[in-house]
């Protein structure tokens, strides 16, 4: 049941959507079903459950899976040890196959090989700031951003393929087919701070439909009004039929328009009070009359200094396209968009960063698109004083392996392959704690071991950090698993 | 270091924890050959056995864990029990490998201590203590307790019902399963209905009440032919609502086969040529054509299996019948420049789109959830291994990049297929080709025959109308060079005059040349007249050549001299532009001779060679012999036997009537896709599909005469908290056009539409300007039609289910785009003359949403359009209409 209609009384959907007339068929609507409403509201009005540390969010996903052990989590291990086996080492047995098939879940997947040969680390580390936290010199702009970070280092998922981008937008693996997305608990839980303006955007392609589609960034039953709502960032046309191509047509007829449409569309509700796509299409077309003007103006991104149009990297080719999703996010979040998720390295496929071989080119490559883009959104938020209650968090589905992707020894080893069983994702602002390291990989980088975390603990944590008890945002009829809810991150929290 | 521990002890935890994730999912069908026997015995012992049975006999055996039980036992598992310690516990368990291997407690040694099959003993040991209770009260089998009677009742109806549910075996051929008994016999109309109605009696949801005539008939008319009704329809219709009769005169609408041939261009992936001029990247020039093939062959309810033949194989079967051949456009359309990619593309989609297997999975290795191993993935490959693209002529044009028939034929009658090492074309297995053959897990008769083609088919230039045009060609070269010389001024310069006579002497030679080769064509190889006619070919191409080398070489020398003068004056004058202008034209008229030169010398040592028949043939003849693999295939992927071809079919067809497969995942029938909702009425479909003679057609009759479909898609609250996602169908499902469609009754609304059929594809960015059917746009990577894709419109590269999302872009592309404008212009045209308002709005609510307005929708309407109504105002309230979200929506 669309979960909306049930948070209002049918009376109060009526007025709320400004319907006043009184009499008019509310008596059908009501007594349709013999009964009015079904149920009692589960939450009545959309202010956190408790005060609320981060306003906005940026969501960064870079597709893929980026090296954790080339980003964020270095182990001088695979260096003293490159080109052993795990058996050579100390730390024989530390893949413990058993483990991972169980961990898993899915017996089948455990037939993906692990590869033992260890890859030494494929660029080297600097320790930044106060904080002395260590960062790859792939990721020298974040680096220079680390006295505002945490990093949760000791992340775990349980698909061991792409699916896993799925996974790490809703909890559940790909079989099980679509759940809410983070993006949607958190505007089905908030709301919107700019009527002018989506509560969830999408920036940059999505990952590709082989492993989720729309998947990663839908409603699934919190209804389609709450999937996040995707938007270009191009400056000649940042909005598609934004014109009538009724030269004639006024703003203000437009508005009659819509006004008329909404009171019809209403109407067309009577019989169908539990619609969510009618729901979802008068708020559509309420939300697109402001979008069109609200869009091209935060879209503007000719409007920003030049400096810090540089800072963003709009001046590079290679780092404009990611940089102008990050400066557009900045200003979403400025007015009021509660979610903004920004995807890099969409490839029709499984993504950008998923680097089976040549690593080194491929990872130093795209972390030159996003190093200084990222780090400037920081930055950039911080000088305005809006990275208090921004959150910014940058993750990938999972994490590199720490052995050397071979080929039956054909190939040279320069890849890594897929890894779930540790990884980092890195946050900023919104209440976390600033310049601190959460959680650890064992010493190959292999297992998380300390302060492990399912991805489901992430949204938990985005969730608590906006204010909102995932488990206070039930859904009636739809039964949720104890690990959908997961577990607040405390160690993150400032 | 010490061996780590710490994550051993996170990890179990995590572990525990997953468990709670662990939904039902479809039952493992057979991973190997092993499996498939033991599933002979299987099928008599029930759901139960089979679960044991493939964790015994899987290669990968997990330990019984609670997965096992879940599949024996039923969701109810999931919810009571929370870890694979119900029997085992978790130190004992450890290094175990089946159950087999679990006689460390009570239950289990029970289970070691009897003789037989695994299956069995569990069975029997089950039954010989407290154990089954134990489980299904939520305890481990051994636990001791006090007995909840209630839970207990509750449970072991759930078990059974479990244990009784519809055996759903996609990979077995289909049986037709007999309509369950139900409990409200009044119900169904179809016996489709009576399988709806078992699971609403199961589940205690009630059916909505049949729709009144008017929402189905506007329901029926959009899914079959993608338009509206219209007024005049709906009128006819309620006043003498006969529901078969409708349903005929739709189907045989030819708007029927434009609206499913798009379905169909979904699934089997169409899509326009890519590249760039003369480069082509993917599928075909004039791709169109097989377009129009899948509208007409829709539209004549051509058999499934017959267009299988056709796609698959009509290039061998029906090798001299071009209608027939624009059907292998599916083969063509997987053109990709990258040969790996497209032979990738053929076996991974074709698997998908008409098994519902994910083939693509066995390129790297054995498949990991179904019994496919990697040499399945090759062997299929093989099939499609000597096919190749190329475009025929067709009557009119003889430049095929104009024009054309992109079909498939057999290159290679010897190509062979090598496994990759794991799926990387770098490191082929060249010591073992791998043969043609179908998956083996599916069963089923592949008899490879080859197949002997007509001259027509290896020899496409030879046909009349080609010959015809080639020769008149030519012969009009001769007359236009002729003209040439004839109208040449007396005083004209003599090298002029000379190399015009060089140019008509080359053109009549070139003449002589194709005519000559033409007449060796009529004779049988060989034979004294062949060789003679073949000597007379040689001879008068090498003559024609030199010909040509002579007067290119002249004309080249003219033109540079012409040139070099005009320069000379060019640089006197200083005209930088003409100067640049002509230098480059110099520069290319110089490299024209070097040709020129070269060409002559090669003509002029020809001509010193000795006659012989080997003369060099103009057009490529192509092999007179096709392998007849695709025949082979295509007949077995149409056979009755083959499991999946008509499950699959049928579930793509119900899903476009009723929003949801009954398989959700369509391209995914294995076990990695989810589960049925209703496996008995998919099958029995499947079967009434191939009872029909694969009729698409009655398929649909059967279907939007059923209850089922009769439904309204009002709500229930009771339904609505059993089934919010109506999976159970106690309602029709409410579902928005697609775009093409959204755009299409744009279109046919205002009566603009221009329902002329087939033909090449119209530029996407004449999409707001054209008024043809959506079908007939430009549907290419990077060249979509953004109206269609703003609604949600299908991928270039794969579309096996639309999904439906609603976007502030949508109201835009709606509220303000020129086909809106220009459809609530030629509405208001219409309207705003009638004298009476109110009628007028009735009218246009029913033209536009289907329906008569409510009287507060009326007056709406009316106090929109205000005392001083004038055009305008009436152009506006079309255009609110045209965004009425009842517009877009079926009901």
């Amino acid at each position: 049941m669309n979960p909306d209609l049930l948070r209002k009384s049918r009376r109060t959907f009526l007025g709320d959507t400004g319907m006043g007339f009184t009499g008019m068929a509310l008596s059908a609507m009501l007594f349709r079903d013999g009964k009015a409403a079904t149920k009692e509201p589960v939450r009545l009005d959309a202010e956190p459950h408790f005060p609320a540390k981060a306003k906005s969010v940026i969501w960064i996903f870079n597709i893929g899976g980026v090296s954790h052990l080339e980003s964020f989590d270095p182990k001088p291990m695979l260096n003293k040890y490159a080109g052993k086996t795990f058996d050579e080492t100390p730390f024989a047995g530390v893949e413990n196959e058993d483990e991972i098939k169980k961990a898993l879940l899915d017996p089948s997947k455990a037939k993906r090989e692990i590869y033992k040969t260890i890859m030494p680390l494929q660029t080297g580390y600097k320790r930044y700031g106060k904080s002395g936290i260590e960062v790859s010199d792939w990721f020298p702009e974040m680096g220079s951003m680390a006295d505002d970070l945490t990093v949760a280092r000791g992340m775990w998922t349980i698909d061991n393929n792409h699916g896993a981008q799925l996974t790490y937008h809703t909890g559940r693996k790909i079989t099980e087919g679509a759940f809410p997305t983070i993006g949607s608990w958190v505007s089905y839980g908030l709301g919107t701070l700019n009527q002018n303006l989506p509560e969830f955007v999408v920036l940059g392609n999505p990952s590709a439909d082989c492993c989720g589609a729309a998947w990663t960034h839908g409603a699934s039953y919190l209804g389609p009004q709450h999937a996040g709502v995707r938007m270009k960032v191009d400056p000649k046309n940042p909005l598609s039929f934004v014109k009538s191509a009724d030269d004639k047509l006024t703003s203000q007829e437009q508005a009659e328009n819509f006004g008329l449409l909404g009171k019809l569309n209403r109407l067309a509700g009577i019989d169908y009070p539990d619609d969510a796509k009618l729901q979802a299409r008068i708020k559509s077309y309420e939300l697109a009359f402001q979008m069109q003007s609200a869009v091209p103006e935060v879209m503007d991104l000719e409007k920003e200094h030049p400096e810090i149009r540089k800072m963003y990297g709009l001046e590079d080719d290679k780092r404009r396209p990611f940089g102008e999703k990050c400066l557009a996010a900045r200003r979403l979040v400025e007015r009021g968009v509660r979610f903004v998720q920004i995807f890099h390295g969409y490839t029709g496929n499984a993504g950008a960063w998923d680097s089976h071989t040549k690593i080194k080119d491929n990872h130093s490559r795209l972390a030159n698109e996003v190093d200084q883009p990222v780090a400037a959104l920081i930055r950039d938020l911080k000088l305005r004083g809006l990275l208090d209650d921004t959150l910014v968090v940058w993750g990938s589905e999972f994490g590199r392996t720490p052995g050397a992707e071979f080929r039956k020894g054909k190939l040279k080893g320069d890849g890594r392959d897929h890894h779930p069983h540790g990884f980092n994702v890195v946050m900023a602002g919104g209440g976390t704690k600033k310049g601190h390291i959460y959680g650890a990989t064992d010493e190959l980088g292999f297992h998380a071991v300390e302060n492990r975390h399912y991805v489901t603990d992430l949204h938990a944590t985005v969730l608590h950090l906006m204010g909102l008890d995932p488990r206070a945002l039930e859904v009636p009829g739809r039964k949720r698993l104890e690990k959908d809810f997961g577990e607040v991150m405390h160690g993150v929290i400032a | 270091m010490s061996k780590p521990v710490a994550y051993l002890n996170a990890v179990s935890r995590d572990r525990a924890n997953l468990l709670l994730f662990n939904k039902p999912r479809r039952r493992a069908v057979g991973r190997n050959r092993e499996f498939r026997l033991l599933s002979l015995i299987v099928n008599r012992i029930g759901t139960f056995a089979a679960t044991l049975l493939f964790l015994t006999t899987s290669t990968q055996a997990t330990p019984a864990n609670k997965k096992a039980f879940e599949k024996h036992f039923g969701p109810l598992l999931v919810e009571s029990q929370k870890s694979c310690a119900v029997c085992h516990v978790r130190e004992e368990a450890h290094g175990a490998e089946s159950l087999e291997d679990f006689p460390h407690n009570d239950f289990g040694k029970k289970i070691g201590a009897l003789d037989g099959k695994i299956a069995d003993r569990l069975n029997t040991t089950l039954q010989s203590g407290p154990y089954l209770d134990n489980i299904l009260l939520g305890r481990r089998p051994t636990e001791n307790g006090p007995n909840d009677e209630t839970l207990l009742a509750k449970n072991q109806k759930r078990y059974d019902a479990h244990r009784n549910r519809y055996p759903w075996k996609p990979f077995e051929k289909v049986n037709r399963p007999a309509p369950p008994e139900i409990a409200n016999t009044s119900w169904p109309r179809s016996e489709i209905d009576r399988f709806v109605a078992a699971e609403h009696e199961r589940l205690g949801l009630t059916p909505r009440p049949e729709t009144d005539p008017q929402t189905w008939l506007r329901r029926v008319t959009i899914d079959l032919t993608g338009l509206a009704p219209t007024p005049e329809e709906i009128r006819t219709f309620t006043a003498d609502p006969n529901y078969e009769k409708k349903v005929d005169e739709l189907l045989a609408s030819p708007r029927y086969g434009e609206r499913w041939g798009r379905h169909f261009m979904d699934v089997w992936r169409y899509a326009d040529w890519t590249g760039y001029k003369d480069d082509l990247r993917e599928s075909a020039r004039h791709i169109w054509s097989w377009r129009d093939w899948i509208v007409e062959s829709l539209n004549e309810d051509k058999t499934y299996d017959r267009m299988i033949l056709e796609m698959f194989a009509g290039d061998e079967l029906w090798p001299g019948n071009e209608n027939t051949l624009r059907a292998t456009g599916y083969l063509a359309r997987n053109f990709h420049r990258d040969r790996n990619q497209w032979m990738d593309d053929v076996v991974s989609h074709t698997s998908q789109a008409f098994l519902g297997i994910t083939m693509g999975c066995s390129k790297c290795h054995d498949h990991m959830y179904d019994p496919f191993p990697q040499t399945d993935y090759y062997s299929m490959r093989a099939i499609f291994e000597p096919y190749q693209v190329r475009t025929d002529r067709v009557p009119g044009e003889l430049d095929v990049m104009k024009a054309g028939l992109p079909r498939a034929y057999d290159a290679s009658l010897t190509a062979k297929t090598y496994l990759f090492d794991r799926g990387d074309e770098r490191f082929p297995n060249k010591e073992q080709a791998i043969p043609p053959a179908i998956p083996a897990a599916l069963g089923g008769d592949f008899t490879i025959k080859e197949i002997p083609l007509p001259e027509v088919a290896a020899k496409p230039w030879n046909r009349d109308f080609v010959r015809k045009e080639r020769i008149d060609e030519r012969t009009e070269a001769v007359a236009t060079a002729k003209k040439e010389l004839t109208d040449l001024p007396k005083d004209a310069d003599a090298e002029k005059r000379k190399e015009l006579e060089l140019h008509l002497a080359a053109m009549q030679a070139k003449c002589d040349a194709l005519e000559a080769e033409y007449a060796v064509a009529g004779e049988k190889p060989s034979s004294d007249e062949w060789k003679a006619e073949a000597t007379s070919v040689f001879e008068a191409q090498r003559k024609a050549a030199k010909l040509e080398a002579e007067w290119k070489s002249l004309a080249a020398q003219n033109k540079i001299a012409k040139l070099e003068s005009d320069l000379a004056a060019a640089k006197k004058e200083k005209d930088s532009g003409k100067i640049s202008t002509m230098s480059k034209a110099l520069s290319k008229a110089k490299t024209d001779l070097t040709t020129a030169k070269k060409d002559l010398t090669a003509a002029e040592k020809k001509m010193a060679e000795k006659v012989t028949t080997k003369f060099e043939p103009t057009e490529k003849t192509y092999p007179d012999k096709s392998t007849g693999r695709r025949t082979a295939f295509a007949k077995w992927l149409g056979s009755k036997e083959n499991p999946l071809t008509a499950r699959v079919a049928a579930n793509h067809i119900w899903k476009r009537h009723f929003e949801h497969g009954i398989v959700p995942t369509m391209n995914e029938f294995g076990a990695n896709g989810r589960e049925p909702s209703h496996p008995a009425l998919l099958d029995w479909l499947a079967a009434e599909f191939m009872t029909n003679d694969w009729s698409i057609k009655a398929l649909h009759k059967e279907i939007v005469l059923s209850a089922t479909y009769r439904m309204e898609s009002t709500p229930e609250s009771g339904n609505l908290e059993k089934d919010p996602d109506n999976i159970y169908l106690w309602r029709m499902p409410t579902r928005r056009m697609e775009g093409e469609i959204v755009r299409d009754n744009l279109l046919w609304v205002a009566g603009r539409l221009d329902t002329a059929m087939g033909g090449p594809d119209i530029p996407n960015d004449e999409a707001q300007s054209s008024t043809r059917r959506s079908i007939y746009l430009r549907h290419a990577h990077e060249k979509l039609v953004e109206f269609v894709q703003i609604f949600d419109g299908p991928k270039v590269s794969e579309c096996y289910a639309r999904e439906e999302s609603i976007q502030p872009h949508q109201a835009l592309a709606l509220h303000n785009s020129p086909l809106t404008v220009a459809a609530a212009e030629k509405l208001a045209e219409d309207f705003s003359h009638k004298e009476n308002d109110q009628a007028a709005i009735e009218q246009a609510f029913l033209q536009l949403i289907g329906r008569h307005p409510r009287e507060e929708e009326a007056q709406l309407c009316l106090d929109f359009l205000g005392e001083s109504e004038t055009n305008r105002d009436w152009q506006r309230l079309m255009n609110v209409l045209l965004n009425h979200h009842e517009f877009v929506t079926v009901r």
